[in-house]
């Protein structure tokens, strides 16, 4: 990546009053999971970042350049797979790489699929698989054509609890290993502190940032067995903390 | 038993799922034997209801003169047939409702696509469609009879009324069901507007058009069918309109008999296109 920091701003009032004021920056390789109830603007603040939406008021800045338009630098995975369902898992995974004429789409494609474990359902079609391969699909999908910025919205919110166990850490080790930025939103606390390098919280509606957190934790990180670890139970009491109404924490570096 | 040197025996500790324990399957269970059952089945109540429309005739029941009997319906089906008459006819018929079906198909998929596309307007024109949809196409026929002449034109005219709208709406309702996230995944990978419609518009919205399709075959086939009826010298309609001035009640069966067996196949055609066409959906067992 080519900028030293990336600035996301945004300040504005949208006629819901979605999002007030949201400020946040992101340093480049940085992986920040934005955590707040259901219903407060999540959607919409990645919507906005990656060029989709407007904003009413307020700007996005990517390393130092305003976004306006769709930003083809920007991977977008939806909190539903999103797989073309009258595609084959390869040539889902293929699909970002043909859009963007990318030559040797077919080895990229086959490769990612391998690195999730998916060799073996290359020719399977979404309908066959189950959630938690779907999902993985739309992983690799998003790895293959290599965003320098990756934006998360629930991602793994539709799977089972074992099943979103294994997905995480394997796209954590993939995350590990590629270290793009990465904005995650999410309504579950263990999984932005499983994750993350940063958890920032938001307030209801209308969103603005309540605290900022960093996640002072090891890598690579294995989700299984962070759930016993103290430091990440401790983060885990602080972070609850920040979401609660009004709620304080001595250590939390509280904003807004 | 062995292959590559395993016992195919069952042995202890195999998981109760495994083929070599399972009961053997009833002809529920076992798709060709279903399909054999099934058949069977079917050339029974076809042979009943033959049977029982005979007999009927033959004990008094039912006149003979209104029910006529298979068997008159037969040799009158072999006579026509033997004399060219009946073929021709067919073929006429054919020919007016596949030409009408293709010019409704491509006219409704792209009338439907614009709309869908646009969505303003679609808002504008939606209720003049739906009022022309509502209104009984038959009652076009005389007018297309006085646009187009008594031959074959008129009766297109009257197919592709029909044919049209049934693939419009479908097509409408296909694009009214694209999925949001596609679309916006589409676009920030880098799709612009006609990539977006050759990648995603047009094979998400195929399987509504494809059904559109299906069910306008039986369309098209009666509209030539009531057309010809209506005034012509050919096809199927006309021969039962002659038959019906002339009191030949085994010549009407063995029109109707004609539009059947022709409308079955061509369905049957239809299905196998379409089970390849969208080969990609999931299968649902209602059964």
């Amino acid at each position: 990546m080519r900028g030293i920091s990336q600035v996301f701003r945004r300040r504005g009032v949208a006629p819901l009053s979605v999002l007030s004021d949201f400020t946040l920056d992101v340093r480049a390789g940085e992986f920040v999971a934005i955590v707040g109830p259901s219903g407060t603007g999540k959607t919409t603040l990645l919507n906005i970042i990656s060029g989709l939406q407007r904003p009413t008021a307020g700007e996005v800045l990517i390393d130092g350049e305003k976004v306006e338009g769709i930003q083809k630098r920007v991977g977008y995975m939806p909190a539903r797979d999103a797989l073309l369902p009258w595609r084959t898992a390869l040539r889902n995974v293929e699909y970002g790489l043909e859009l963007r004429g990318v030559r040797d789409r077919r080895s990229i494609a086959r490769e990612m699929l391998h690195a999730l474990g998916l060799s073996d359902f290359e020719s399977s079609y979404p309908h066959e698989l189950s959630q938690g391969m779907r999902q993985r699909v739309a992983i690799a999908r998003t790895f293959a054509v290599s965003p320098e910025i990756l934006l998360m919205d629930e991602p793994f919110s539709a799977l089972d609890a074992q099943t979103r166990v294994r997905v995480q850490e394997l796209f954590i080790a993939l995350w590990e290993r590629e270290r793009k930025t990465v904005l995650l939103v999410t309504h579950d606390v263990m999984e932005a502190i499983a994750l993350a390098d940063r958890v920032v919280t938001c307030s209801t509606r209308p969103a603005r940032v309540t605290a900022d957190r960093t996640v002072d934790l090891d890598r690579p990180r294995h989700v299984r067995e962070l759930i016993g670890d103290a430091r990440f139970q401790a983060l885990l009491g602080e972070v609850w903390d920040d979401l609660q109404p009004g709620g304080s924490s001595e250590q939390g570096r509280k904003l807004g | 038993m062995t292959v590559h040197g395993k016992s195919l025996e069952p042995k202890v500790g195999d998981l109760p799922g495994s083929p070599e324990t399972l009961p053997p399957a009833s002809w529920r269970e076992n798709r060709v034997q279903r399909a054999l059952v099934i058949n069977a089945l079917r050339v029974l109540v076809l042979v009943a209801a033959i049977g029982l429309w005979q007999l009927s005739v033959d004990q008094g029941w039912v006149g003979r003169y209104i029910a006529s009997t298979p068997s008159a319906v037969w040799s009158t089906l072999s006579h026509l047939s033997t004399s060219g008459n009946l073929f021709s006819n067919v073929g006429v018929t054919l020919y007016e409702s596949s030409v009408g079906f293709v010019i409704g198909v491509v006219g409704g998929v792209l009338i439907g696509f614009v709309l869908g596309l646009w969505p303003l307007a679609h808002e504008v024109v939606r209720p003049f469609i739906m009022m022309l949809n509502t209104l009984p196409r038959i009652a076009l026929a005389p007018l297309f009879l006085l646009w187009f002449g008594i031959g074959g034109e008129s009766k297109i005219a009257l197919v592709v009324s029909l044919v049209v709208f049934i693939v419009l709406i479908n097509t409408l309702e296909g694009t009214a069901n694209l999925d949001a996230d596609i679309v916006a995944l589409s676009r920030l990978l880098g799709a612009g507007r006609t990539k977006l419609a050759i990648k995603v518009i047009l094979p998400s919205t195929l399987p509504w058009i494809v059904a559109g399709m299906r069910l306008s075959i039986a369309y098209a086939i009666s509209g030539a069918v009531v057309g010809e009826m209506f005034a012509g010298q050919s096809g199927i309609g006309y021969l039962i309109q002659a038959g019906s001035g002339t009191f030949n009640v085994p010549e009407i069966f063995a029109a109707l008999v004609t539009i059947m067996i022709v409308a079955w196949i061509i369905d049957s055609l239809g299905r196998w296109a379409e089970r390849r066409v969208v080969r990609w959906r999931p299968k649902v067992d209602l059964t």
